[in-house]
């Protein structure tokens, strides 16, 4: 499903030793989604190991979907953290949660990548 | 010194004789003691009459005590000079004087009483009347807003303070070509001959407005052999005054004043006469900036109303007509737009005025009469040149030259057309059509400013109508495209019964990225496919239509399912633009009703059983297409009993604005119980039951139903 409304989307990207860390607070859809892709491929040239954090995520369509998975793509690594909300449940229709590694929580992640 | 003496009061008494100034002197007592012949002319009474009488004979009662109290001053030792008050003369006619009064002394020096000279100053008091009277005129003028009131402000004023026999103010048209009569008080009903003058007339008036001078014409017979072009009128006219009406460098017209006496005009009549004419032209001056700037704000409030007729909406014919019935009556009586058509001709989109009544005639004139899109003349001819045209008379020999034959004269004149614009509709450096603009009753003569505001209103006129045929391009194209990727019938495999339905999202569009393709294979196996490209619109349907149509080929190949997926994937490697799309696909045998299918990314599709059970397909899933670099597609089987349906669909059939994919999927499982038997049926039953309800995604439904062989 697409949405285009432009809803609040906030991104935020920190750093955890070796792992780069990018959260995701809001909607990703149509419209905010573009916002997500262009920071991934920014980190993409860094060849970094990106644990992606959907906790406040509350909305994903597959647009956003596909930004995400467009953006893991060229990682050496790539991981979500995500609970059982809106996006958990699109991971999982999508088997996205079958090739992707995906956690409930951050500190989770962040050892399964270290 | 006496004999000094003498020669100084011969000297002085032959003065006061022969002066021409009323002289008197009175005593002490204000007794007459001494009235020179200019006093007997002024006064009318004789020196024998008036010798030893009280000077009050001669002032008026409204006077009374004023005698007395010069007579005070007098014996004070004061001197009057210039007091201008009021006499009566012997037959009770009110003069006006100015009195120069000085004392008489005796010889021993004692004021003995007084001498006073009189000047009439009748003359200066209707100077006076004149000053208050074009005093009286500025004041009004300046308040008056419009020509017509500035014009009888000045008839009021003017007639009677010169004594004029009557007064007209003419007027230049704004062509300039003509003098208009826009006031007259005096003249006889035959006036009106001279209604209307041609400008390059031999006329007194049009002469003199030519000219920029004033014309001072005394002696009837001179004017009439001056200006032949009077004789013949009723009126007997032995003077004329014209003065024209100036403002800046600007000719508006001519004040005219007649006289059936014959007058001289006086140095102050005639300075009277130019300083109210120019109180006038002031007057019209501001009156002209008033209406145009009042014209101008009534444009913009138009032009302001238009653009919210045109943003409201996408149908141009709609639109236009709305515009036109806007324009009338206040931009014309008649408004008609026409639209240039493919073929070089032109299509009347509106005809409008005011009163509907007389839109039949219009219509009367085009349906016998249709406009000859060669005519080199209005519509078809600006949307040819792209360039406006102004009329602003039409003279009847125009009507006559245009008219085919006596039955067109004679409609074309019942329009009454007195001026008329056509501008062109011009967007993007492309003339799309023509307005024209007729102004019939209200006798308005449209100017080269009305003109501007025109074209000003047809441009953005024409960008409405350009985007909106912009938008309607699209959309027919994207009509097209999407006609042209549904497929064009489903197959009626043996054993199985099939049936679909697609709804794209988009408003005004029919294509999104949700498709839907079942093709029969060899060896009698059916293969199904229901997908959905992530985005909108026509960015994702184009996609679509690459992948169901490579992937339409690979089913028909007979590829295994997870194949085929696979080499679908791959495809979309070579794609510009990422993209991700979700399917599932399944290739079923209607006789052994065995069921091979994957899932990639996509809801689960769901079978309905006999018993009225329904489940879901949750095989092996695999991820979504054109995403993962090295993504693995796996397929699973299923076995069905005779009488099941299976449903695909796409997640815009279970997506509700604030709940989980998880929450539709139970809600559409309920309607599939619940839904009739075939598979048409089910397709119905579940789109009618989620599909109000689902937000404006693109949703596609196919049903198989095993009838069992």
């Amino acid at each position: 499903m697409d949405r285009i409304a432009a809803a609040e989307l906030e991104l935020r990207e920190s750093t955890n030793g070796a792992t780069r860390v990018v959260s995701v607070a809001g909607e990703l859809d149509l419209a905010s989604s573009p916002r997500l892709s262009a920071l991934l491929d920014r980190l993409a040239s860094e060849r970094a190991a990106l644990v992606l954090d959907l906790t406040d995520c509350t909305f994903i369509d597959s647009t956003g979907l596909a930004a995400i998975l467009h953006g893991a793509r060229p990682m050496v690594s790539f991981s979500v953290v995500c609970g059982d909300g809106v996006p958990g449940e699109l991971l999982r229709m999508t088997a996205v949660d079958q090739t992707i590694p995906v956690f409930e929580a951050l500190d989770e992640a962040l050892n399964g990548t270290s | 010194m006496n004999a000094g003496w003498t020669v100084y009061q011969g000297l002085a008494e032959a003065i006061v004789e022969s002066s021409d100034d009323a002289i008197l002197s009175k005593d002490r007592d204000a007794r007459i003691t001494s009235w020179n012949p200019a006093a007997e002319r002024l006064y009318g009474y004789t020196a024998e009459e008036v010798l030893g009488k009280p000077v009050s004979i001669i002032v008026p009662p409204g006077r009374a005590g004023e005698e007395m109290r010069i007579l005070e001053r007098i014996l004070a030792g004061e001197r009057i000079e210039r007091y201008e008050t009021e006499r009566v003369t012997a037959d009770g006619r009110i003069v006006d004087v100015s009195l120069t009064v000085s004392p008489i002394r005796e010889p021993d020096g004692e004021i003995g009483g007084a001498s006073v000279i009189a000047q009439e100053i009748t003359d200066r008091g209707a100077a006076r009347d004149r000053a208050e009277r074009l005093q009286q005129a500025t004041v009004e003028l300046a308040r008056a807003i419009d020509p017509e009131r500035a014009v009888e402000v000045l008839l009021e004023n003017a007639l009677p303070a010169l004594g004029a026999d009557a007064a007209a103010v003419g007027l230049l048209d704004p062509d300039g070509t003509e003098v208009e009569l826009a006031g007259s008080v005096g003249y006889s009903p035959a006036v009106a001959r001279f209604r209307r003058m041609a400008l390059d007339a031999d006329l007194p008036m049009t002469e003199s407005i030519r000219t920029g001078e004033a014309l001072w014409l005394a002696g009837g017979d001179l004017l009439r052999e001056r200006y032949p072009a009077l004789i013949g009128s009723p009126d007997r006219w032995a003077s004329l005054a014209i003065v024209p009406l100036v403002a800046g460098d600007q000719r508006l017209g001519a004040v005219a004043l007649s006289f059936r006496r014959t007058h001289r005009f006086a140095r102050d009549e005639r300075a009277f006469m130019l300083a109210t004419a120019a109180q006038l032209a002031h007057a019209l001056e501001r009156a002209r900036l008033f209406e145009a700037e009042r014209r101008r704000r009534e444009q913009l409030d138009f032009v302001v109303e238009a653009s919210e007729v045109l943003a409201s909406s996408l149908d141009v014919d709609e639109t236009l007509e709305r515009l036109a019935f806007l324009a009338v009556p206040r931009v014309g009586d008649w408004c008609g737009i026409d639209l240039a058509t493919d073929d070089g001709g032109l299509r009347s989109v509106a005809v409008a005025h005011a009163d509907r009544e007389r839109l039949a005639l219009a219509d009367r004139l085009r349906a016998k009469y249709p406009p000859d899109p060669n005519e080199d003349r209005g519509a078809p001819n600006v949307i040819r040149t792209g360039r406006p045209e102004l009329y602003p008379t039409i003279p009847d020999d125009l009507l006559v030259e245009v008219a085919v034959d006596e039955e067109h004269l004679r409609l074309i004149r019942e329009l009454g057309m007195a001026s008329v614009m056509v501008v062109p509709l011009t967007a993007r450096g492309r003339t799309l059509g023509a307005m024209t603009l007729v102004a019939a009753e209200s006798g308005h003569r449209y100017t080269e400013d009305d003109l501007e505001a025109a074209q000003e209103l047809a441009r953005h006129a024409a960008l409405a109508v350009d985007n909106a045929t912009l938008y309607r391009r699209e959309h027919e194209a994207a009509v097209t495209l999407q006609r042209a990727l549904l497929p064009a019938s489903l197959p009626s495999p043996r054993g199985a019964e099939v049936a679909a339905s697609y709804l794209p999202a988009g408003p005004g569009l029919e294509v999104g990225g949700d498709w839907y393709d079942l093709v029969e294979t060899e060896a009698g196996r059916v293969a199904a496919v229901v997908g959905d490209v992530a985005g909108r619109g026509l960015a994702a349907a184009t996609i679509m239509g690459r992948l169901r149509t490579a992937f339409r080929a690979y089913m028909l190949e007979g590829a295994p399912p997870a194949a085929a997926v696979e080499r679908l994937d791959a495809l979309m490697g070579d794609f510009e633009e990422p993209s991700m799309v979700t399917l599932v696909h399944l290739s079923l045998d209607p006789v052994t009703r065995r069921v091979e299918y994957v899932r990639a990314g996509h809801p689960p599709p769901l079978v309905h059983d006999p018993s009225g059970a329904v489940r879901e397909l949750d095989g092996s899933s695999s991820p979504p297409l054109g995403v993962l670099r090295d993504p693995v597609f796996r397929s699973s089987s299923a076995e069905l009993e005779p009488g099941s349906v299976v449903l695909l669909y796409t997640d815009g059939l279970i997506e509700r604005p604030d709940e989980g994919i998880g929450s539709g999927l139970a809600r559409l499982r309920r309607a599939f119980a619940a839904a009739p038997d075939s598979a048409e049926g089910c397709v119905q039953g579940v789109v009618e039951r989620l599909g109000a309800e689902a937000l404006p995604d693109d949703v596609a439904v196919v049903a198989l139903r095993f009838t069992g062989v």
